[in-house]
């Protein structure tokens, strides 16, 4: 059993706080990601786990037992970083080499053993050609996949990915994601994966931790993080273009957006009482998601607003619209078919079923009932 | 302002050929992108018009003038970098001043111009801060306000931000489409990103192995791509390719894939009777044009579910196919069946693209 | 598949610049300037060489009158056979030799795992560094009677360990400085990926970190090298007879009964500079490579 758990792991760097109580565990055998902004905290984490770093208090355990205190050399990990940290002076074959010849290791496997599943590696990521090449004559892209065959090429208990793909081409980086989660899946082995990426994080997680400044905000599947986040960060994070939020207020059966021009939209029944139970007189965020934006004529009786087109940008099959509303701005995805004119006067129509509440001061979403801002 | 218009350039470093016999011209104002892959040569073309490379063989125009031997100081250009490259010693005020200050520029024109550029970059408020203490969105408009101060002709723009993290890197390319928007300045920007390319260029050349592959206007150039390079290179996830074989069944087409059978529509019917490259064909078909479900329905086939990827507003779906072959789709209401599930697969009939296998060429343009 | 999209409209002009005939004359003027500098740079260095290389040929009459470059009375041989017979130039060669080799390679062997451990964790926080830097500064001078008092208690005055132990004292700091940069460029992450696949800290430090500064090494080794062939102050001090003599305090010996025997000492001097003339020239690669490198670094 190889369950990693983390329980109220705190590190400081002198005043700066990089993980603050820190709690979360990652089944065996899945692939976890920790999902953060830049200086979130993610590399601290995996080096807390990986033993390069001392925590200041909490606890680590893998597969039960207790390895706070244990040094990185007997923790049984392998990790990968963002800047490959290829041994320059080795060849590409004793680059892969190098991890199974450990003093530690080298016991568990004969040389032909080694061998071999060097060899194996090498085919899995396609780098078979290069094998007695060094590092300073591999593209990019190569020396990322070594990077990753130097981790794979062990069998540990756990392996620390992070951010291992960050400096590929786009397109290569999408194709290593979907080969990354193939080989971890084979070879069955816990995967702990950070990213800044959050579309990255959603297609390859099956857990999915929230990291924003040492704090962890959420953990859930992809799925509950994007359709029940637990606090407008979550929510405004997890989707991209981020997630529209329009202050109001509540009024009697609506609300009242309290930017710009008054304006109210309102609300079902349903919502309404729901709504009232938890937020009654207290500011509200509401949150829309750019998908759940369409687009009308302004004297179309189904708009809630009326704006006009600032930015228009064609990706293929969607098309992001920028839209001004007074002083205020609203991103939207809608299909390139339907998407409106640069400069046009539009009506904006939501899909109020969608919509999210949150308390507009502590960021906390309103569960205004499970069925109400959901997809479902 | 001015036009920017390469014609039949070719590059060499030594023997490799890093530019290949490249022509386009980029309008006066336009937004220019040149889009690759690493290693296409679009950097190589980019430091050809700022005049930091030699130019091979070839014409480079800026309007109607040939400026191949012009130094680069002459050409009025400016390049904003991959890095900013801002320099860390100094304010927002002197950095965006230097370049004036080199060309000995009187210091009450250089503080006009300087207030003008940041009034209009948002910046005046942080004139007097030391770079170092910046924003990431702040420092990207010090560099373009460098970059602008001269009133250039033409801006030269080199990945300025592939090195910017995800979320960050969507909110920079809008507002670098606003500010340049607002300038109108004729803006040449390089990328290997498509979705930056299709998001802000006004029109795309795409590259690669240093030659041009197709230029258009983003929307265009996904739906109707010239190559299988183009057709694979935009969108994300990429095309699905599958190998099929062409016959005519009582005068019109028909192909045949290993996994199911293929009467296209009336145009596209229309070219691929015309096409006179053989009998093979490769179907391309984009993942959103890949309905998936779970009752039959005209043109629909078996396949098999390999694995979902929820990705928030959408979700792949990987699907295996009775002859063995692996397609994405993409659907945008949550998909619910699991792995291993049996489903029934049909695509958009308006948006499928044929290609020769050989030529790589899309049928069309054949 | 090059899609030619439009036709230029009108003539193309070509740019105003300078002419070609004014450019090139510059480019010749600039050219010749630097190699006039690089020439008088070259004159300033080897002078003083070619002038004890014919010395060494003078007869010594005419090295105590003129000071003429060639010689005027004749080239003659003696001093050379002299030089090697009356004075033993050889055994103070391999003195010195010795001595150099082996206190460089104690230095090294003292300084690399001391600038690692302050470089990666910190060992001896800010003072340290300060101190070792600090005793290099210092002039050695200072030291000389300690150090002379120290030697003798354990016995060492005129011996060649004794000379060996103080050289590697007095260069290590220096070691360390140069080495430092070298370190710092390694990127930490090639060792926590040794670390984590199970590779103790030493060993971790010699297979993975030394070999990436070996420019680095090679720097601080050649300078040790020159540092400890060329110091006199203790080797003058720890030292009274031929048996340990280095060879600067051998050259200064050349003192015959009419006074100091110039043609000798040029041609033993002359001697000296060959073998580390040779020994830097094997390693002027990695050196300028090594010193460069680390420039570039900071």
């Amino acid at each position: 059993m190889a369950t990693l758990e983390l329980k109220n792991v705190s590190k400081k760097f002198g005043a700066v706080t990089a993980m603050n109580k820190v709690s979360f565990s990652a089944d065996e055998g899945g692939f976890f990601v920790l999902l953060g902004a830049p200086g979130a905290g993610k590399t601290t984490t995996i080096n807390t786990i990986c033993g390069i770093e001392e925590v200041d208090e909490g606890k680590i355990t893998l597969g039960g037992e207790d390895i706070t205190h244990e040094l990185p050399q007997t923790r049984d990990m392998a990790i990968a970083f963002e800047n490959y940290a290829l041994y320059p002076h080795l060849t590409v074959f004793q680059n892969l080499l190098f991890p199974l010849e450990s003093p530690l290791r080298a016991k568990e496997m004969s040389k032909n053993e080694r061998a071999k599943r060097v060899k194996e590696i090498a085919d899995l990521l396609s780098i078979s050609e290069l094998l007695h090449r060094y590092p300073r004559e591999l593209s990019g892209g190569q020396k990322q996949r070594v990077s990753l065959g130097r981790t794979l090429v062990r069998r540990p208990k756990l392996y620390l990915l992070d951010e291992p793909i960050a400096h590929l081409d786009a397109k290569l980086r999408h194709r290593m994601r979907s080969e990354l989660k193939k080989i971890q899946k084979e070879f069955g082995i816990t995967a702990i994966y950070a990213t800044p990426d959050q579309l990255e994080a959603l297609s390859m997680a099956d857990t999915l931790a929230i990291l924003n400044k040492g704090v962890i905000e959420q953990v859930g599947t992809p799925d509950d993080i994007y359709y029940h986040p637990v606090n407008s960060y979550v929510a405004g994070f997890i989707s991209d273009p981020p997630m529209n939020f329009m202050p109001a207020l509540l009024g009697n059966g609506g609300l009242d957006l309290t930017w710009g021009e008054p304006c109210r939209i309102p609300l079902g029944a349903g919502d309404h009482r729901a709504l009232e139970q938890k937020a009654a007189g207290q500011p509200v965020k509401v949150g829309v998601r750019p998908v759940d934006i369409s687009f009308v004529s302004p004297s179309d009786p189904r708009a809630q607003m009326k704006g006009k087109v600032a930015m228009l940008d064609t990706l293929g099959q969607t098309s992001i619209v920028m839209v001004e509303i007074g002083p205020n701005r609203m991103m939207a995805k809608v299909d390139s078919d339907h998407r409106p004119e640069h400069g046009e006067a539009v009506g904006i129509c939501i899909k109020m079923e969608r919509v999210l509440y949150f308390e507009a001061a502590s960021g906390l979403r309103i569960h205004g009932g499970e069925s109400v801002g959901t997809a479902e | 302002m001015a036009s920017v218009a390469l014609r039949n350039v070719w590059k060499y470093y030594g023997h490799v050929e890093a530019v290949i016999d490249n022509s386009w011209k980029c309008e006066d104002r336009e937004f220019f992108s040149i889009l690759g892959p690493s290693g296409c040569g679009k950097s190589s073309t980019l430091r050809m018009v700022a005049g930091l490379e030699e130019i091979s063989k070839g014409d480079l125009f800026f309007d109607s003038r040939r400026v191949n031997d012009l130094h680069p100081r002459d050409r009025n250009v400016a390049m904003v970098f991959e890095n900013w490259a801002l320099y860390p010693t100094m304010n927002v005020y002197d950095n965006i001043a230097h370049p004036l200050r080199v060309r000995r520029i009187p210091a009450r024109e250089i503080d006009q111009k300087v207030r003008e550029a940041a009034e209009f970059l948002g910046l005046t408020e942080i004139l007097k801060h030391n770079v170092k203490r910046l924003s990431g969105g702040e420092m990207q408009r010090v560099s373009i306000g460098r970059a602008i101060v001269r009133d250039p002709a033409v801006l030269l723009m080199d990945e300025p931000i592939s090195h910017l993290d995800a979320s960050l890197r969507s909110r920079m390319r809008d507002e670098l489409k606003t500010q340049i928007s607002k300038l109108g300045v004729t803006t040449l920007y390089i990328t290997h990103d498509q979705v930056e390319a299709m998001a802000m260029a006004d029109r795309i050349a795409v590259m690669n192995e240093g030659r041009v592959q197709q230029i258009g206007k983003p929307l265009d150039i996904y739906s109707h791509p010239r190559n299988i390079f183009v057709a694979g290179f935009i969108g994300e996830p990429s095309m699905n390719f599958i190998n099929c074989e062409y016959s005519s069944e009582g005068g019109s087409a028909v192909l045949k894939c290993p996994s199911f059978t293929i009467a296209p529509e009336e145009s596209c019917g229309k070219s691929i009777s015309r096409y006179k490259g053989g009998r093979s064909l490769k179907l391309g078909v984009r993942p959103e044009d890949v309905k998936v479900g779970t009752k039959e329905g005209p043109g629909s086939f078996r396949a098999v579910v390999d694995f979902v990827e929820p990705q928030g507003d959408r979700t792949i779906v990987s699907l295996r196919l009775a002859g063995g072959e692996t397609i994405l789709a993409q659907s945008l209401d949550r998909f619910r069946q699991p792995a291993g599930a049996n489903v029934q697969v049909a695509f958009d009939q308006r948006h499928l693209h044929f290609f020769n296998p050989e030529t790589g060429v899309n049928v069309h343009y054949a | 598949m090059a899609t030619h999209e439009f036709a230029v409209s009108g003539e193309p002009t070509l740019a105003q610049e300078e002419s070609p005939g004014s450019e090139g004359a510059l480019r010749l003027l600039k050219r010749t300037g630097r190699i006039f500098v690089i020439v008088l740079f070259l004159i300033f260095i080897l002078l003083p060489v070619a002038f004890i290389c014919t010395t060494s040929l003078k007869i010594p009459l005419e090295i105590r009158i003129s000071g003429a470059l060639l010689p005027q009375g004749g080239v003659v041989w003696e001093n050379w056979v002299k030089a090697f017979s009356e004075v033993p130039v050889l055994r103070y060669l391999f003195n010195s030799s010795l001595i150099a080799f082996v206190s460089a390679m104690l230095v090294l062997f003292i300084a690399v795992p001391v600038t690692y451990s302050i470089v990666r964790f910190r060992t001896g926080g800010f003072l340290l560094p300060s101190w070792i830097l600090g005793t290099y500064v210092m002039p050695p001078i200072v030291v000389s009677i300690p150090i002379f008092t120290m030697v003798k208690m354990v016995g060492l005055t005129n011996t060649l360990p004794g000379l060996i132990i103080v050289h590697t004292m007095l260069n290590l700091p220096i070691a360390v400085w140069l080495m430092d940069s070298y370190f710092r460029a390694v990127p930490k992450e090639l060792e926590f990926a040794a670390w984590t696949d199970g590779y103790s800290k030493v060993r971790t430090l010699v297979r993975v970190v030394v070999p990436l500064i070996k420019p680095g090494v090679m720097v601080a080794g050649i300078i040790n090298l020159i540092l400890s062939w060329n110091e006199f102050l203790f080797a003058l001090i720890l030292t009274y007879s031929a048996k340990s003599n280095t060879f600067p305090i051998g050259i200064s010996n050349f003192v015959g009964e009419h006074g100091l025997q110039f043609g000798q000492m040029s041609a033993a001097a002359l001697a000296g500079i060959i073998p580390i003339y040779i020994m830097v020239f094997f390693f002027a690669r990695n050196l300028v490579e090594g010193l460069t490198r680390g420039g570039l670094r900071g």
